[in-house]
């Protein structure tokens, strides 16, 4: 516990924390193991937690299939690193999939748990709750750039007819 | 559409006329945020009005400051060449620009044009960091409100792409 205590303290995220705080934020962690290939988040899907990598590689893909091909970006995540934070909202599809791709040891965070920092560790839980809006507004901006490149792949016609069913 | 070249008019602090419509718009923002927290948060805005028709915002262009929508209707979309796409309705007691700037991108999302006349109060993004990171009162009640807002905008923009694809 004290290793995981040490951990959070040394990222950027959660270094001024110490003390009470950082100690509720540990309590309310669930330490995860992961083999290769195991899916931590689906796209589409709503998340059942937020996990922060403590070792290992968690690779992200997205797949945006407006305007016709599907296109697939993908992205490794490691160490330190923070994937499904928007699980943390409520009625909230997870924009893309997290897939161990190797052995993943990673801390838990639920809704249930993150919503209960907010009493007992609110200064940690508006520190997330930051983090999840900063996660809300690149995933909007990611999906405007998509619905412009869908724009620019359909034909005006066809998108009338997908848009408004003439 | 005039942009850049005069669309705002104002840039007036905020007086106890301003503080009412405030509260009016955004009751559950100025009840979290109880009477002193409220006249902080109105000493970092200034008031700005806009006429009807103009671009507030131009997709993917620069931005610097967020805005609290008062008083008139917008229409936010996004642009590629000669070809628009709807992505949202805006209205008095929304927030314009905190994609931009939470994202870190400091460029807009999307084409914002007033459809009539427009009422804001105007913060600048490095206020509204201040009070956001420096501020915890301040900042919990922001943050709720702004975080229930971008996944509402979210939700709308995966509609559209979920038409498109």
């Amino acid at each position: 516990m004290n290793d995981l205590r040490v951990f959070l303290h040394g990222l950027p995220a959660f270094e001024r924390f110490q003390g009470k705080p950082l100690d509720m934020l540990v309590n309310k962690l669930r330490l995860q193991d992961f083999d290769p290939g195991q899916r931590l988040v689906e796209q589409d899907s709503q998340g059942p937690a937020m996990y922060i990598i403590i070792e290992g590689t968690v690779e992200i893909t997205r797949r945006e299939t407006i305007g016709g091909d599907g296109e697939q970006e993908a992205r490794d995540a490691r160490d330190g690193e923070v994937v499904g934070l928007l699980s943390l909202v409520n009625n909230m599809p997870s924009p893309e999939t997290c897939t161990a791709k190797t052995k993943v040891f990673a801390a838990e965070l639920t809704p249930e748990r993150y919503q209960a920092l907010f009493l007992q560790a609110p200064a940690v839980a508006h520190q997330l709750q930051y983090m999840v809006a900063v996660q809300l507004a690149r995933d909007l901006q990611e999906k405007n750039k998509a619905l412009r490149k869908g724009l620019a792949k359909q034909k005006s016609g066809s998108l009338l007819e997908r848009l408004f069913g003439r | 559409m005039a942009f850049l070249h005069g669309p705002l008019k104002g840039g007036a602090r905020v007086n106890q006329d301003i503080t009412t419509e405030f509260q009016r718009r955004f009751p559950a923002a100025s009840g979290e945020l109880g009477p002193e927290n409220l006249a902080r948060l109105m000493r970092a805005c200034t008031v700005v009005t806009i006429a009807p028709h103009r671009k507030l915002f131009r997709d993917r262009m620069p931005v610097d400051s967020l805005y609290l929508v008062l008083e008139g209707e917008m229409l936010a979309s996004v642009e590629d060449g000669s070809r628009t796409l709807e992505v949202g309705h805006i209205k008095p007691g929304d927030w314009l620009g905190e994609v931009a700037v939470l994202s870190g991108e400091m460029l807009a999302s999307s084409t914002v044009t007033t459809t009539t006349r427009c009422r804001a109060l105007k913060i600048h993004s490095r206020d509204f960091e201040d009070l956001v990171i420096h501020d915890a009162d301040i900042s919990h009640v922001l943050l709720g409100q702004l975080v229930d807002l971008l996944a509402q905008r979210l939700r709308e923009s995966n509609a559209t792409a979920a038409k498109l694809s």
